[in-house]
């Protein structure tokens, strides 16, 4: 070829090929800049402008994923269902097996209200790739995003059976059916989970936990979990879900025996059983924390904390007695009737074994200091208690919140029995203890000036009481204030009868009520206008109600209202009156009657709200 | 059962003596002067003439939201109560039964037992034309109906905390006992926090993953579903509709926080889509503000919608929004005052503003306070942010019923977050901001008196 000619035909082949990137770059261009454009348009929301463009370009390139994308969105956000439909459907055309492309296809039919077509093109979906764990997640997907949550399950049990793994989509299915409120086939699912993987019991508690609050959610789980646990007892992660739903709904009896099933089967040698006692005892439920706390004991003599079992079960035994000590006036109990077997005497027993079986120990020096508090005030056995006391004092130096306790308890038997001395001692002895332990300084302080009182040494007493009186916060301020307050009034009037009075009341503390009651009288017939008798006329009530004398002492009260109708004592004497006729009479309607009167005289009493709530307890109102 | 027969023949009697008293009641009488003369004579004359229970409402009171109960308590027992407005207070005066008497005792209702003549000089100082008082006599106790979901929701709602405390009771309906026409039973409902757009309270941003509000979505949809909508929004623009014919037969509606704007937004979108995809699966319409119809509102117009769905606000009928009231609202300088009305001429208004104290501690919501510009010019205003754009408190008529919007969410709880406990009312015993919410259950309860002219 001559190279001319040669010239010539590159030449052409030159320009044609310029000429033709040129074209193909200009419409490239026109393509980008109406993309820009519809980009810009859709951000400012003006989407029928955008769609426009971008059907323009989709045109001109139905190739490109980005338009396609931005076109199909502006059609969604138009709500031109159908040209959405349309579009994915010519892209299908290209890549008909397109999973995501095809789910999101059945939403959209969906939102057109077609649900038909919708669970055809799921289907569709799902036969493209049916033994593929992500199929069904993708399809599930877009189900639960069109809110169909059946079918959403549905799906998922079919992929479980398609994909051979029965394991599959637990969490998913459990937590559809949970927002559905089935509780029951939510909690199967989840007893699946555990029972696939025991360690997910923590993760199952929280998820079950999230229905447990409501009366349904909690009776569904319990009766699915019981199932479960009748069908396979062996599984130790059932019967821990099982015992955790009966604690969550407090039914203390069942769950106990589930605990002794889980003890025994992960051999924990009584720990189980140990927390759970321990949390049933905490929980007031003693009735099974004593059960309980006794078969440790029995069941597990080499367990490690069995000290702490062994105090524990005296406790129980102990704080049931308690429970039932239902007829409590103004604080203080009754004597146990002479010939019945003390209530408390068990507890005694398990206190003294505690303290011989593990001597020198601070859990010994507790269940002491425990049957003294039960001598002292349950028995009323002084000489008892003081023994108890005296012995832990020595025992328990080592233990300075035990001794600390024991020192201010023993200087109360002291002043019981009438040694003023031997009391002061133990109270002085608390004066200097840490700032940790002010509660019993406060107390400690208050008795000492209470001493002074019964001493008839007047003015020492309102001198320690002053200083008591400015501490607000303490808990004994109230008490101080009042005692403060009564020396004050009857000190400068009437000191003889005050005298007098202290002496009474020092009896009163002594239990001896026959010689108080005495005392009280007199006072009150050598001195029927002085102040103090109003007081002297209230405690001869006091005294009698402790003697079970009810209607005496609901008689002694009537006088005092009737013939004191100044004392500042009238709304307190009447709320008395009540609490016998309530409490002691068993007397609805005369107690009622009672309150009634309180409020009627007394409407800004500090004792009208109890009033008021006991009249409506008695009514039997709801509120 | 003796003691019940004693207090059974003393009531009879003093109830004999109530009726003899209410032949010759200074406020039937003064309608004729020469009656009215002969009855203030007898009134004077009679140790036989009957006593009356006045339970003041003023700063005496020790309970005043437990004083709207005895009065509720008394209607329930067919007694009278005459609602003594701007009179202490607005205090109640009540027949002199024992049963009364003891009833406030018993719940801490302060009261003073009056003669008589005392009651006939109270009754003349309420009637006479230079005071700004006058009295309501309420006749029998309105069927109270709260519009509730049946499942729990994480915060409380003032108007239930007001009744349980005062002991009045009430139903709970929903959308289902509404749409069956249901309401129709009741003289008086309350709406509280509740949304009526569909937009699930626009708690998505911050509790889209809580369980509550999943279940609560869930509960809504099915609801919808069970009553033949397509979606939330859709049953939720029907019950509004529904509340709407209730008011114009003859009902009355009290709202509160988000359920004001939110009631007044569903009525006005009717024929719009205002839902974003995030709470009923499709786009909202973009022509949503233009497609409002504020001609359907009870209250409120012109607003623009907040269309941003994390934004936690409906609109800008709400100041401040939401998310900033917190930041910019002081409470110790948060206070909204109440509006005087005649007691003579403007009755309804005045009940409604019956208060111990005209200035009252302001309290935030969802929605707060209403913007005065897009309020609607025939409702009248009750309170508001004294020199601000602010409106607390509005009341409206609508066909034969009423309707009260009350801003805010608990008047003794600044702000009440989503999971804070519910507020005690037994120390609140004396609070302006829930006598405001009492004022309205017991308006219902009024004889309704000829206009004066």
């Amino acid at each position: 070829m001559k190279p001319y000619l040669l010239r010539k035909i590159c030449s052409i082949v030159f320009l044609l090929l310029g000429g033709f990137t040129v074209v193909s770059y200009s419409q490239a261009s026109n393509v980008e800049i109406k993309i820009r454009l519809a980009q810009s348009y859709e951000r400012s929301g003006n989407f029928e402008a955008a769609v426009k463009l971008y059907e323009e370009a989709f045109g001109k390139d139905s190739a490109n994923v980005t338009i396609f994308e931005s076109l199909k969105r502006s059609y969604l956000q138009l709500k031109r269902y159908d040209d959405a439909i349309s579009l994915i459907q010519q892209w299908l055309r290209k890549i008909p097996n397109d999973i995501g492309l095809l789910a999101q296809l059945g939403s959209i039919y969906i939102l057109n209200s077609d649900e038909a077509s919708a669970v055809t093109i799921w289907d569709r979906a799902v036969a493209t790739h049916p033994t593929l764990e992500a199929t069904y997640k993708i399809v599930g997907g877009a189900m639960i995003q069109s809110r169909l949550f059946e079918r959403a399950i549905e799906l998922y049990k079919r992929g479980r059976t398609a994909c051979g793994n029965p394991a599959l989509f637990m969490s998913d299915i459990a937590y559809l059916y949970s927002i559905m409120m089935n509780y029951t086939d939510a909690t199967r699912e989840y007893l699946k989970m555990v029972r696939q993987n025991p360690n997910d019991l923590g993760l199952v508690q929280s998820r079950i936990a999230g229905y447990t609050t409501r009366a349904d959610g909690i009776s569904a789980a319990t009766l699915a979990v019981e199932d479960a646990v009748k069908t396979d007892p062996n599984t130790v992660a059932y019967q821990q879900l099982l015992a955790w739903l009966y604690m969550e709904g407090k039914q203390f009896d069942r769950a106990y025996n589930v605990y002794k099933i889980i003890d025994e089967k992960m051999k924990a040698d009584g720990r189980e059983l140990y927390n759970f006692a321990e949390r049933t005892l905490r929980e007031k439920a003693f009735t099974v924390a004593i059960k309980a706390f006794k078969d440790i004991v029995n069941r597990y003599p080499k367990f490690a904390q069995l000290p702490q079992a062994k105090f524990g079960y005296a406790r129980a035994l102990e704080e049931s007695y308690d429970l039932g000590d239902t007829l409590k006036l103004f604080g203080i109990l009754e004597r146990p009737a002479a010939g019945l077997k003390p209530p408390y005497s068990s507890a005694i027993e398990s206190y003294r074994q505690v303290i011989s079986e593990y001597p020198n120990t601070e859990i010994a020096a507790r269940s002491l200091l425990r049957v003294s508090i039960i001598q002292q005030e349950k028995y009323f056995d002084l000489d008892g208690a003081r023994s108890s006391l005296e012995t832990l004092e020595k025992n328990s130096l080592r233990f300075s919140p035990i001794l600390f306790e024991c020192r201010l308890r023993l200087g109360n038997v002291y002043l019981s029995q009438g040694n003023l001395t031997d009391a002061a001692n133990k109270y002085n002895a608390l004066a200097g203890i840490g700032s940790g332990f002010n509660e019993l300084k406060e107390q400690a302080a208050f008795r000492l000036a209470e001493l002074d009182y019964f001493q008839e040494r007047f003015n020492d007493a309102l001198t320690k009481l002053q200083t008591l009186t400015t501490q607000a916060t303490a808990n004994v301020t109230n008490d101080a204030l009042s005692l403060q307050i009564f020396i004050q009034e009857n000190l400068k009037s009437n000191e003889p009868a005050l005298r007098q009075f202290a002496k009474a009341d020092f009896l009163k503390r002594q239990l001896k009520f026959s010689e108080a009651l005495i005392m009280f009288e007199s006072i009150l017939k050598e001195n029927p206008k002085a102040d103090i008798a109003d007081e002297a006329s209230i405690n001869i009530g006091d005294i009698l109600t402790h003697m079970n004398k009810y209607s005496e002492a609901i008689a002694a009260y009537e006088r005092a209202l009737q013939e004191y109708p100044e004392t500042i004592y009238q709304d307190r004497t009447l709320m008395k009156i009540g609490q016998i006729y309530q409490l002691g009479m068993k007397d609805k309607v005369k107690a009622i009657e009672a309150y009634q009167r309180l409020l009627e005289k007394f409407q800004n009493s500090i004792y009208s709200n109890e009033a008021r709530k006991k009249i409506r307890e008695l009514r039997g109102d709801s509120i | 059962m003796i003691a019940d027969f004693g207090l059974w023949i003393v009531d009879l009697h003093k109830r004999v003596k109530a009726i003899l008293f209410a032949l010759r009641s200074p406020l039937t009488a003064l309608r004729s002067p020469l009656t009215a003369l002969c009855s203030l004579l007898l009134a004077l004359c009679s140790p036989l003439f009957a006593q009356k229970i006045l339970i003041p409402m003023d700063l005496k009171q020790t309970d005043h939201l437990k004083a709207y109960g005895i009065a509720y308590w008394t209607l329930t027992k067919n007694l009278e109560v005459d609602w003594l407005l701007n009179y202490r207070a607005g205090s109640f005066m009540i027949d002199g039964f024992d049963i009364v008497a003891k009833e406030c005792r018993v719940r801490g209702v302060y009261f003073e037992e009056i003669t008589g003549a005392q009651a006939a000089q109270i009754y003349a100082e309420v009637q006479d034309e230079n005071n700004n008082m006058d009295a309501v006599r309420l006749e029998k106790a309105p069927r109270i109906a709260v519009y509730v979901p049946p499942n729990f929701l994480p915060w409380d709602d003032a108007v239930t905390l007001a009744m349980e405390y005062s002991e009045i009771p009430y139903d709970k309906v929903w959308d289902d006992e509404v749409l069956e026409d249901k309401l129709m039973k009741y003289d008086w409902i309350h709406l509280h926090h509740e949304d009526f757009t569909g937009q699930y309270g626009k708690f998505y941003a911050s509790f889209a993953a809580a369980p509550w509000y999943v279940e609560q979505q869930v509960m809504y949809e099915n609801e919808a579903k069970k009553l033949g909508f397509k979606k939330v929004s859709e049953m939720k623009k029907a019950v509004s509709r529904k509340i709407k014919e209730y008011i114009a037969t003859g009902g009355f509606m009290f709202a509160m926080c988000s359920a004001t704007d939110a009631f007044d937004i569903a009525l006005a979108a009717e024929n719009t889509d205002i839902c974003d995809a995030i709470y009923d699966g499709d786009p909202p319409d973009r022509d949503a503000q233009k497609k409002l119809d504020f001609s359907k509102c009870l209250a409120f117009e012109n607003f623009t919608l907040e269309k941003n769905p994390l934004v936690y606000e409906y609109s800008d009928i709400d100041i401040p929004p939401s998310p900033i009231a917190p930041a910019v609202s002081n409470p110790e300088t948060d206070y909204f005052t109440l509006f005087e009305f005649s007691a003579k001429y403007d009755p309804v208004p005045t009940m409604l503003t019956q208060d111990h104290a005209n200035i009252i501690k302001g309290f935030m919501g969802q929605t707060t306070n209403f913007k005065k510009s897009l309020i609607k010019k025939h409702v009248t205003v009750l309170a508001e942010k004294e020199g601000t754009e602010e409106v607390r408190y509005i009341h409206g008529n609508y066909g034969r019923g009423t309707f009260t919007f009350y801003g805010g969410h608990d008047p003794e709880d600044y702000q009440h977050a989503v999971g804070d406990p519910p507020t005690d009312l037994n120390l609140h015993k004396n609070s302006p901001g829930y006598r405001l919410i009492l004022n309205n259950i017991l308006f219902p309860a009024a004889k309704k008196k000829q206009q004066k002219t």
